[in-house]
């Protein structure tokens, strides 16, 4: 598995049927990253210890919740867990999660990508001692996670079931003292596979986290011009109190719209969503060309060229790629699901998409309508109340001072009725004026 | 998940390989590994030396053959070459699980009228049956569909060995599916770009209408001022008042009618 000397803790057996399938969800891996950072920014001694929790179902076990586990150092100076502490916090934990009821199935703590180390044994046999009879151990790799992420890299774990092997026993394990370890056979730590899985609730942090990693990219590269664009209104101000004569030379400035400061936040929503996508194929597309790569750099056998002999090709020290039937069979296999991907009933298919698109343009459409009406209703509503100045103004001439003495409040009223109230603000003099010429301006 | 614990079933038979020297041994360890339940891939056997040797026996040659067939081969493989030793009951109906798979990558042949033909089944009843066996020793993740008489299939397990020369062929799909993946990254893109676009051009409209509105309101404001002090020198209002009213009045009521009119142009501008 490993080069060099291979880890005395791991197994070399083969997963078998009877090994569980691990179902990882993503708020582990946060809790986990969370308190790693936690961890080593406040530059805490000791390792990362924490409990996982979840569900198990006949093979099947789910890792839902985690949290960090508080340590203590017994006699000998290992780390072990603080047992009350930790029976009561799984005790709180239990209780939040009543439906479906969750319980511990495994730990996290970190280390090497070679595998468990012996001073992670206490804390393992501890919690087999007193809750879990096979605890998973979830080992996270820091220093996968700070190297470069590779093309289809893996998550820098590896989960671990621990097994009881009957081998050949380690002269210096600590099972050949007579009164030394409690279980008599070594433990082993057996490699298993894992799914990650997304419950619904769990999406909405995790496209949180994701979202603001879109923003990220989307504002990125845009900021130096930020200070610019800020200009921008003020200078367009300036111009427009100069007159018309100067009208035109802000359109120079308009040259340097700063993108990230003019789109509306439904503009912010479709790019996110947009670049989510563009990221996803994106990473789609990296792992179809390494999966082009390993097929080219294949050697030349009977599955490249049917007339070649069929046997294993020599294995070619330059070329270092033996054939690997697995993989072969699952790219296969792979390619073979394409095809099947859209439902066999097309025309059905395509009629539904066709039904909801249309759905979708005629809400737009709708919303369209509401808006236009909305303002030409509002052009009316502006319209009359200047058609109506007008004619009080012919009108007040005739009717005289009388109707004055209304004042401001009919003002107000004749604005927002935009009836034929009007001329009150005429009467109302000089501040009554005011109001009306600044209530454009407020219509935008 | 699927082919770890075909290989562990196949492992017995490797191992038996190295064993089987004679081309007797050979065949019937053929028998065997293709009779063994859980059995689904042979690549791994198929290459091994003793397997190959089979070649050169001219008594044993149908078995290597037969193994062939199971790698990668279909029942129709198995019927169109007549000379091939006999299937007992295991063997072909692991065979007709097999033959489902390369049967399962298209939807023109997923139809019950398709399968049972190709796979010599009396009924669909025995079809229905066959499948179901397949979904339990997941092969396929699939669902009837006995109203239109179709099966979906939703993917197949990697249980299949590649043929000879499929190699360039799978290059080519990648090819295809990669070049629609750089097609699908440029209409995002372009897309993106539309909309920052839009955003922009909305913007500018915004600052263009505004600046409009802004030099009309400062044009009105200066003219009113200009008709104040006219209206406070002369008492009567002329000008601009009269171009809007088109009528005589004092200079007081024309202040603010002017004032209505600007209100007015803004309004218009809208």
């Amino acid at each position: 598995m490993a080069a060099g000397p291979p880890n005395p803790l791991l197994s070399t057996a083969r997963a078998s049927d009877t090994s569980p399938v691990v179902q990882l969800h993503p708020l582990v891996l946060l809790t986990i990253t969370d308190s790693l950072t936690r961890h080593t920014l406040r530059r805490l001694p000791g390792p990362v210890v924490g409990a996982i929790l979840g569900q198990q179902n006949g093979q099947e076990i789910t890792m839902e919740v985690a949290f960090q586990a508080k340590l203590n150092q017994n006699d000998a100076g290992e780390a072990v867990l603080d047992d009350v502490w930790f029976a009561s916090r799984l005790e709180q934990y239990k209780d939040v999660h009543k439906v479906p009821a969750l319980d511990l199935v495994g730990w996290f703590t970190l280390g090497p990508s070679t595998g468990p180390q012996s001073h992670m044994l206490p804390i393992h046999t501890r919690i087999q001692e007193l809750h879990n009879d096979s605890p998973i151990l979830l080992l996270f790799h820091p220093e996968d996670a700070v190297a470069e992420v590779k093309a289809g890299g893996k998550l820098p774990l590896t989960l671990y079931e621990s097994i009881s092997e009957t081998g050949p026993v380690i002269p210096n394990d600590k099972a050949m003292d007579i009164d030394g370890a409690p279980t008599g056979k070594p433990v082993k730590f057996r490699e298993l596979v894992y799914t990650v899985e997304t419950g619904e609730a769990e999406m909405i942090s995790v496209d949180f986290v994701a979202r603001g990693g879109g923003n990220a990219t989307a504002v990125e590269g845009t900021k130096p011009k930020a200070s610019s664009s800020k200009s921008v209104p003020e200078a367009s101000e300036d111009s427009s109190k100069k007159g018309k004569g100067k009208a035109k030379e802000p359109s120079k400035a308009e040259g340097v719209i700063d993108e990230s400061t003019v789109l509306t936040a439904e503009d912010e929503e479709i790019l996110s969503s947009l670049i989510a996508k563009s990221n996803a194929i994106k990473m789609l597309s990296t792992r179809i060309t390494l999966l082009r790569r390993y097929l080219a750099s294949l050697p030349p056998s009977y599955l490249s060229d049917p007339s070649l002999p069929f046997t294993n090709p020599p294995a070619d020290p330059t070329t270092a790629l033996p054939l690997n039937h697995p993989i072969l069979r699952s790219i296969s296999a792979l390619l073979a699901r394409i095809p099947i991907l859209a439902p066999p009933d097309s025309a059905a298919f395509a009629r539904e998409t066709q039904e909801e698109q249309s759905d979708v343009q005629l809400v737009a459409l709708l919303a369209s309508i509401a808006g236009s009406v909305q303002s030409a209703k509002e052009v009316g509503r502006k319209f009359n109340i200047v058609d109506s100045a007008r004619f009080q103004g012919k009108k007040g001439l005739m009717m005289g001072m009388s109707m004055g003495s209304m004042g401001m409040g009919g003002s107000q009223l004749g604005l927002d009725e935009g009836g034929g109230q009007y001329f009150d603000t005429v009467m109302g003099g000089g501040s009554g004026g005011r109001t009306l010429r600044e209530r454009p301006g407020n219509y935008h | 998940m699927e082919q770890t614990r075909a290989l562990n079933a196949l492992e017995p038979f490797l191992a038996l390989s190295k064993s089987a020297n004679s081309p007797r041994a050979a065949a019937d360890l053929v028998s065997q590994a293709t009779s063994a339940p859980n059995t689904y891939v042979f690549a791994e056997l198929l290459q091994t030396p003793n397997m190959q040797a089979l070649k050169q026996s001219p008594e044993y040659a149908s078995h290597l053959t037969l193994l062939e067939i199971f790698a990668w081969g279909t029942l129709a493989d198995y019927k169109a070459n007549a000379s091939l030793p006999q299937l007992n009951a295991a063997q072909h109906q692991k065979l007709l699980l097999l033959s489902l798979l390369p049967l399962a990558r298209s939807h023109t042949t997923l139809t019950y009228a398709h399968l049972t033909t190709a796979l010599s089944l009396p009924s669909p009843r025995a079809l229905e049956e066959l499948i179901t066996t397949a979904i339990y020793a997941s092969l396929l993740t699939a669902t009837l569909d006995p109203a239109h008489g179709l099966v979906n299939v939703t993917s197949i397990a990697p249980l299949r060995d590649l043929a000879p020369g499929a190699i360039p062929s799978l290059a080519a799909t990648l090819a295809a599916w990669s070049a629609r993946c750089g097609g699908a990254l440029d209409e995002l893109d372009a897309q993106i770009a539309g909309v920052r676009k839009a955003a922009v051009r909305r913007e500018k409209e915004r600052r263009k209408r505004e600046r409009g509105m802004e030099t009309a309101m400062g044009l009105l404001e200066e003219k009113s001022a200009g008709a104040a002090k006219r209206g406070e020198e002369g008492g009567q209002g002329q000008g601009e008042a009269m171009e809007i009213d088109q009528e005589d009045i004092v200079g007081r009521f024309a202040r603010g009618v002017k004032k209505g009119g600007l209100a007015g142009l803004g309004g218009r501008r809208l």
